[in-house]
């Protein structure tokens, strides 16, 4: 846990007045501030920083205690109890929890604070507006599942504090798909609604299809005999492999369409997706000198 | 049935927010309210919208208009950010592997 300059978060000199301050939070606010910053992770967390320190700087007690312990906030304890003795300020004492400030989250949702900010001044920062709130606060959780469980409608199970819910996932369903379940988020004041839970679906990659929309594309090998002769190939869909006649003179890439063994589409029961093989020629290497002979007489047949 | 309005009034004592910020927000189109008996109300499904206007006005200092242009710049940006999925799930099946 390391010691962390709130001045220079904010940008501010050590002597900046509470309006110097709060006009630097703003500033910065606005450029960092979640909603302003849609899925920027960095965004979020440079918010965070910010909020933390307006949350620290913009309360003069709490602003009084950082300035006076500084980088030794770890002895604040002990600071407090020899100021009171008349003591030695760093010359021993208990540490004690570190007391004040508890209370909720931040106006912003601006959410944690640092093990820093929590062991300096014990818990989350004031409440403002927030305190008013009536609606419950949303919650946002992610859940990941594997490229099979997102082909078939499931019903797991989570938990989201503390609290088991069994939820359905249609089948279908695209990565980075939010699912609303309203009234799950945390409860309202003053009768006011619940919030809502979003879960962010995460689907992982498959080592065999790859996906766009409700389509799968694979590439086949198929070696340099079957492609030129005609032949079979084993190809593997989601409901098992099927086998594919391949016509003679079958050209590298060449890319065939599987009607309805595609992915299937969301919230439509029974409509699928294609898939769509790509055939990759191999070419043989390593030849014997008999194949490299056989191979110079075909070419001179062909010539 | 449960109701799922709220009266601008016991709205703006809730948040602690002048009526007068919902009617600017109602003026703009920003937002468009429910009117019943001549009464004005805000559905629930709006107060993750309104929570985020209240943050941005009285948080911020960003004025009415100010919300607006930020509204539209967002739409853009989501906009944009679905291009760009689209473009990588292009870009990812054209990856080896």
């Amino acid at each position: 846990m390391a010691y962390i300059d709130y001045y220079k978060v904010l940008g501010v000199d050590k002597k900046a007045t509470q309006d110097e301050i709060k006009k630097a939070y703003r500033k910065l606010a606005r450029k960092y501030h979640p909603d302003l910053n849609p899925k920027d992770k960095e965004a979020n967390k440079l918010f965070q920083q910010i909020n933390e320190a307006n949350e620290a700087l913009s309360d003069p007690d709490k602003r009084k205690k950082y300035d006076e312990y500084g980088e030794n906030w770890k002895h604040a304890d002990q600071y407090d109890q020899a100021k009171q003795s008349g003591g030695n300020p760093f010359g021993g004492g208990r540490r004690s929890s570190s007391g004040g400030f508890g209370g909720g989250g931040s106006d912003f949702g601006g959410g944690d604070f640092s093990d820093f900010f929590e062991s300096m001044f014990g818990g989350g920062g004031r409440q403002q507006r927030s305190n008013a709130r009536f609606k419950g606060q949303d919650l946002q959780a992610e859940l990941k599942i594997t490229f099979r469980e997102a082909a078939e409608t499931h019903k797991p199970t989570i938990t989201v504090n503390g609290k088991n819910l069994r939820i359905s996932i249609p089948g279908g369903i695209a990565n980075g798909q939010v699912i609303k379940l309203k009234g799950q988020g945390s409860p309202g004041t003053n009768g006011g609604p619940a919030g809502d839970l979003f879960i962010t679906i995460t689907i992982a990659d498959d080592p065999i299809f790859k996906r766009l929309g409700d389509d799968l594309y694979l590439n086949k090998e198929i070696d340099l005999y079957t492609a030129t002769l005609g032949g079979e190939a084993m190809v593997d869909t989601l409901s098992g492999k099927v086998k594919l006649k391949v016509p003679e003179g079958t050209q590298n890439g060449t890319k065939i369409r599987l009607k309805g063994k595609g992915f299937p589409v969301y919230k439509k029961e029974g409509e699928f997706g294609n898939l769509f093989v790509t055939y990759t020629i191999q070419i043989p290497v390593h030849l014997t000198d008999k194949q490299k002979e056989l191979f110079t007489q075909l070419r001179e047949l062909s010539m | 049935m449960e109701t799922e309005l709220i009266t601008i009034r016991d709205y703006c004592v809730n948040y602690a927010i002048e009526p007068s910020f919902v009617d600017a927000l109602e003026e703009s189109g920003l937002i468009v309210l429910t009117i019943i008996d001549g009464n004005k109300f805000l559905h629930f499904e709006q107060l993750v919208e309104m929570d985020r206007y209240i943050h941005f006005h009285y948080d911020l200092e960003i004025n009415i208009e100010g919300i607006d242009a930020i509204m539209n710049l967002l739409q853009k940006v989501r906009h944009l950010q679905h291009e760009i999925d689209i473009l990588k799930n292009h870009v990812h099946l054209h990856e080896p592997g």
